[in-house]
């Protein structure tokens, strides 16, 4: 078994593993200076979890992958060569289940200098498409995944991970970002294929660099519409946020507060398409991004 | 339509700047019920007016019913009692 200590601001994990894919994944999309494989018991971490891989009677022509943090198992074990995906949909869980020091939204954030976006979204909508053409386009990653609001403000610390890419989004997307890293593909999960992208060198390098909120955009793919941009009301952005966020009610009525305050602040758009350019030319056209 | 109200216990509200409309919370249950209604505070309670909503570009007023069944709805839940009622 290995253990290997994964710092990602502003969360580490003490991840123990037996799955050689795992380790290689991990040292290809975080690099080796964010991981740290001798850790010794001092060495801090935030979260203990473990990705083990398992060969049991009745599966005895696939290993399992199984995902535990504190000896919870939230999710029904994988084959194993889909074990690098667990991990990283683990370490989301991890997250969304825990940390009450910030409103969570289930969007990607993405910013240029210090002014962010956020797109809040349900799986499979292509919010994670739609956050590679902002990079693509020079914008940091903040999240493809978790926005971290620090409560009553437009406050978003970064929690860079790699983006995850499914289906027919990752060709298009390798199209975008030929150079950049992506992990192996885990085939056949319940979400299809699965890639993991390295966010870009300039989404690591200000990953300690919080951002403020101004705009939130709801995308939806759809191959039939180019670009249909519609403005939301105050109360519809909100509904949207409240919607996608995962903490609201273990924060109570700070969580309500910090919600609101931000669909009160925000710009919001629902905007359907299929061309994430003009998504992006959008908003940095409209909102002094440019 | 003018209605005076009073929240129930454990239950806030917002009222959005762009008059879209209200959102309540009930910290109990974590529920919200967002209604295209403005809410402004007086003496008393609360009053209710009718608010418009920019959909679109558009502005769209919210019809009467739409009003009524939004305070039926959080008198039946218990979020607020109404005032004379």
């Amino acid at each position: 078994m290995h253990e290997v200590i994964l710092n990602t601001h502003p969360f580490s994990f003490r991840i123990h593993t037996n799955a050689p894919l795992v380790l290689k994944n991990l040292e290809r999309i975080y690099g080796a200076e964010r991981l740290n494989f001798s850790p010794n018991s001092n060495d801090f971490a935030h979260y203990n979890v473990s990705l083990v891989i398992e060969r049991k009677l009745g599966r005895l022509w696939k290993p399992q992958a199984h995902f535990l943090c504190d000896e919870i198992e939230p999710f029904v074990p994988m084959d194993s060569d889909k074990a690098y995906a667990m991990l990283e949909w683990g370490l989301n869980w991890v997250v969304a289940a825990h940390e009450v020091n910030h409103a969570i939204v289930h969007a990607a954030v993405l910013a240029k200098e210090d002014k962010a976006v956020l797109l809040p979204a349900p799986p499979g909508s292509g919010k994670s498409t739609t956050c590679c053409a902002f990079m693509a386009h020079g914008w940091r990653l903040l999240s493809d995944e978790l926005a971290l609001i620090t409560p009553n403000t437009l406050t978003v610390t970064p929690f860079v991970r790699p983006a995850c890419l499914k289906n027919k989004s990752i060709e298009v997307v390798k199209g975008w970002l030929p150079n950049s890293v992506y992990s192996d593909i885990a085939r056949n999960t319940h979400k299809g294929d699965v890639v993991h992208l390295s966010p870009s060198e300039h989404s690591w390098k200000h990953r300690y660099h919080d951002a403020v909120l101004t705009t939130v955009v709801m995308p939806t793919y759809n191959a039939n519409t180019y670009c249909d941009i519609t403005p939301l009301t105050q109360r519809q952005t909100f509904q949207q946020v409240f919607d996608n966020c995962f903490n609201v009610g273990i924060l109570g009525q700070e969580g309500f507060s910090t919600l609101s305050h931000a669909a009160d602040n925000l710009e919001g758009y629902q905007i359907t398409f299929n061309n994430a350019d003009e998504v992006v030319a959008f908003i940095e056209e409209t909102h002094g991004f440019a | 339509m003018a209605v005076a109200f009073n929240l129930c216990e454990g239950v806030v509200l917002h009222s959005f700047c762009d008059s879209s409309g209200s959102v309540f919370y009930n910290d109990t249950s974590g529920d919200i019920l967002s209604v295209p209604l403005t809410v402004s505070p007086s003496e008393g309670g609360r009053f209710i007016c009718h608010n418009t909503e920019g959909l679109g570009g558009k502005s769209v007023i919210t019809p009467p019913e739409a009003v009524t069944n939004s305070i039926e709805q959080l008198v039946k839940r218990k979020w607020i009692t109404l005032h004379n009622a």
